[in-house]
């Protein structure tokens, strides 16, 4: 007769075996594309929750226009995404563009891990989305317990003329409040 | 064990509690930064078609709405994808809005919003709380975590709530399971489970700052959470809060004032694996009715580390150090370190089953000294506990899951113990989950239960610690239905069959004295229910029920006389009711109604009381909050009259500054 195991014995073997895969377990982080997919649906939603001056815009029927600013994580994910989205009677539409600043015609723009110039901007209203967390747009995402959620600043969209809707923040992660006036 | 890992509700989801839609500005916001996901989160359905829609287009995504973009996962790998509306359990889930809007200041307080807790004050310092009945001021069926770590003691197996404390604003989510906790959750959980999870200190980044003055208490807690780098933040807090006196029925003091102060941290870094390292340090001191003072200290540190694979595989590791004293000069002390390592992984087998499989061990040694009236012997004590666990939950059909699982778990005073549990869920349609189970869950014994001495005057029987005191069992039978019909309504029933044995009794042991033994059975049959109800957008009802019916009786070996009881004073039913307005100018009502039976012995009359608290932004992030408690008059929860406390209208004004 073998001995048999103290369950003790048993629990520190097996802790040591998870240890093992821990080390051994394959570490490849490679971007899922439902990632992009899912933020590129966001991009699609976000004109909805968001008022902007009337002098944003040429005319009452004038496009939203959605720029993603240097390089492009999104492919034909973005148009997909806003193939049917009308944001109460104005068209969306996608541009990619190289740099961002106030003469880029953008009211939503995608600039990815690059923090935003908001110099350049100069107070324009632009709904400037980025994708890090801690980032300085006003609306960052973040990916969250395998989620991609997103942080509103409030404050900065304020003092860019534009009003967050209290739904939007609802459903944020963090929001940024608005300063004092 | 983590209470990520370990936890049966994903983040974010929350069917029992309802989604709420309350109106939040952003000032309410800050204060209750990441919070408001669960306030507004969707429910089952919203959940569902997310997770369907994962596996469409991705242009299908544009159909989404925002809230169930929130939800997708987007590599689903999620740890534990069971979520709380797939849940085959009896779960209550308290969010940061309950929280937010219930005025109370301490986690016993806060553990009234579970509808399946019984609550019951019995000083100012000291609690009863219980699932499923078997309350006592020492209820010892309940396995209570805080962000992973168990906190009641195995001198008794109870929880010493006077010392539980953490920053209330940074509390996520209480998870509370009524019932047993099945296999995946630590030691003792034979009636329910309680796992306080705290946020993220990535989701405590800036200040927040609470005073709170009142007639009964007054207090002031401030946290500070910076961010480190892009993938890592930590937080530390600050609280220190003082109780005055209760009053007796007759008006008399009863002595029970107390204070404390505790202090923590907790950071989190990381990004393809999680870190996280926290830690309180706290100390009290407390009058304690006509005893010596008590002065109670302690610190604890946890560290963890978790990882998710591709392969839809996880890894979690968790190690805690805890160390507590509690001294009452000439009348009891007690020192206790503990020591506890666990480590869970998961992952999936074929298309249909997934399974989750671990273990831990934790050491306790303990140190006692007693003065005239009782004793633990030895007085010293060294406790190992360790379990592995194993849980398959196979997907039989789309709509249909079974779960499997057994625990297996080895104690110094009985050796190895075995605890399966098998479930089964059945959803019709995404709104809505029928689901049973039959588990089996025991009490393994406490220092009390061996080793307690209650010295008598010469000539008078003295009680021990039965040396030969074996586990309580439980076999409970559940079955429970949660649906949501439509949006703006929610509710969940369950009803259970407790069958107890060996619980414990007292037996003469022939020489005239007294021993703790097994000779009590018990059986408990009852029903929780819940719902929530939003009437309109500012306006939400959450109402609870508890019925549950009691009998016991003495084993045929028992020679115990008199009433058996098993150690439980509890209602046979109660009663919640809680409205939260939305009123103009972003100021909230919030209303909460409780009303709980009679209780048997030692026998405290039925109560209704009425909590209130209006609270007011008076400035961009500055709220003031005035609160009432018990506005319908004076009551007592718990103990024998004439001595035990009764709770009297009280009011508090409290300020919330977020920076």
């Amino acid at each position: 007769m073998g001995t048999v195991m103290h369950p003790l014995q048993c629990v520190a073997a097996s802790i040591a075996f998870m240890l093992w895969l821990a080390v051994d377990a394959n570490s490849a982080q490679a971007a899922e594309p439902l990632e992009y997919s899912v933020k590129a649906a966001y991009l699609a939603k976000f004109p909805f929750y968001v008022d902007w001056p009337p002098l944003a815009f040429s005319s009452p029927t004038s496009p939203i226009v959605l720029c993603v600013v240097g390089e492009d994580p999104f492919g034909p994910l973005l148009e997909e995404a806003t193939h049917d989205q009308q944001s109460q009677w104005r068209p969306l539409v996608v541009r990619r563009i190289k740099t961002l600043s106030r003469d880029s015609g953008c009211h939503v723009a995608y600039v990815g891990a690059d923090s935003v110039r908001f110099d350049l901007l100069k107070g324009s209203p632009v709904l400037v989305v980025t994708d890090t967390q801690g980032g300085n747009g006003v609306i960052n995402f973040v990916l969250r317990d395998n989620r991609v959620r997103f942080t509103v600043d409030d404050d900065t969209a304020a003092q860019h003329g534009l009003g967050i809707s209290s739904k939007l923040l609802n459903v944020a992660l963090a929001v940024k409040p608005r300063g004092p006036r | 064990m983590g209470p990520k890992t370990r936890s049966c509700v994903p983040h974010g989801v929350e069917l029992c509690a309802g989604a709420s839609r309350h109106r939040v500005r952003p000032w309410r916001l800050s204060l209750v930064t990441g919070a408001v996901l669960q306030a507004i989160s969707p429910a089952a359905g919203a959940a569902d078609s997310a997770e369907s829609v994962a596996s469409r287009s991705p242009a299908s995504l544009a159909r989404l709405s925002i809230e169930e973009l929130s939800e997708i996962e987007i590599s689903s790998v999620s740890k534990r994808p069971e979520r709380l509306a797939d849940a085959a359990a009896s779960v209550y889930v308290i969010t940061r809005e309950d929280i937010r809007r219930c005025g109370a200041t301490t986690l016993p307080e806060v553990l009234r919003l579970a509808p399946n807790l019984q609550v019951a004050r019995s000083s100012s310092n000291g609690y009863a709380i219980s699932a499923r009945g078997f309350n006592d001021d020492n209820a010892n069926k309940l396995l209570v975590m805080i962000d992973g770590r168990t906190v009641y003691t195995p001198l008794h197996s109870g929880v010493f709530w006077d010392v539980q404390d953490v920053f209330i604003g940074d509390i996520e989510r209480i998870e509370v399971v009524s019932g047993p906790g099945g296999t995946l959750w630590g030691a003792n959980a034979v009636n329910g489970v309680i796992n306080v999870i705290t946020l993220s200190a990535k989701d405590t980044v800036g200040t927040l700052a609470a005073a709170i003055a009142g007639s009964q208490e007054r207090g002031l807690a401030a946290r500070h959470g910076v961010a480190l780098g892009d993938d890592g933040a930590v937080r530390v807090y600050a609280k220190s809060f003082r109780f005055d006196h209760h009053k007796r029925a007759n008006g008399t003091d009863i002595n029970d004032a107390w204070n404390r102060e505790q202090a923590g941290f907790r950071a989190d870094w990381g990004k393809a694996s999680n870190w996280t390292l926290q830690g309180d340090i706290y100390q009290g001191d407390a009058q304690a009715l006509s005893r010596p003072q008590r002065n109670t200290s302690g610190a604890n540190l946890i560290a963890r580390w978790s990882r998710e694979y591709e392969d839809k595989s996880g890894l979690q590791f968790q190690a805690y150090f805890d160390t507590y004293k509690r001294r009452q000069e000439g009348f009891f002390t007690e020192d206790l370190d503990t020591i506890d390592i666990d480590a869970q992984h998961h992952f999936q087998l074929g298309s249909a089953h997934e399974i989750v499989w671990g273990g831990g061990m934790r050491e306790q040694r303990d140190k006692t000294s007693a003065a005239a009236s009782f004793a633990f012997s030895p007085a010293e004590s060294k406790l190992t506990l360790a379990n592995l666990f194993a849980q398959d939950t196979w997907t039989i059909q789309p709509r249909t899951k079974l779960t499997l699982g057994l625990k297996l778990e080895d104690n110094s005073y009985t050796g190895l113990e075995y605890q399966p549990n098998v479930r089964i869920a059945w959803k019709p349609d995404g709104q809505a989950l029928l689901w049973a189970a039959v588990s089996r869950a025991v009490r393994t014994p406490s220092r009390l239960d061996r080793g307690l001495l209650v010295f008598a005057p010469p000539g008078a029987p003295s009680l021990l610690g039965g040396p030969d005191f074996k586990s309580e069992r439980l076999t409970a039978y559940e079955l429970g239905y949660r649906g949501q019909p439509r949006s703006d309504l929610s509710y969940s029933v369950s009803t259970f069959v407790h069958v107890y044995d060996r619980l414990r009794s007292v037996e003469p042991n022939g020489s005239g004295n007294f021993v703790l033994g097994n000779g009590v059975r018990a059986r408990t049959e009852g029903i929780e229910a819940w719902g929530g109800y939003q009437v309109h957008e500012g306006w939400r009802v959450n109402a609870g029920l508890l019925l549950q019916h009691q009998s016991f009786s003495f084993a045929p070996d028992s020679q115990a006389t008199g009433t058996a009881s098993g150690n439980s004073n509890d209602p046979k039913h109660q009663f919640t009711l809680r409205s939260s307005w939305s009123l103009p100018r972003d100021m909230s009502l919030d209303l909460a109604l409780r009303s709980v039976a009679a209780l048997p012995s030692p026998a405290v009359p039925g109560y209704t009381t009425l909590d209130a608290q209006l609270a007011w932004p008076i400035r961009k992030n500055l709220e003031l909050s005035f609160s009432g408690f018990n506005l319908l008059g004076r009551h007592a929860e718990f103990g024998a009259a004439p001595a035990r406390a009764e709770y009297e209208r009280s009011f508090a004004l409290r300020l919330l500054w977020a920076l």
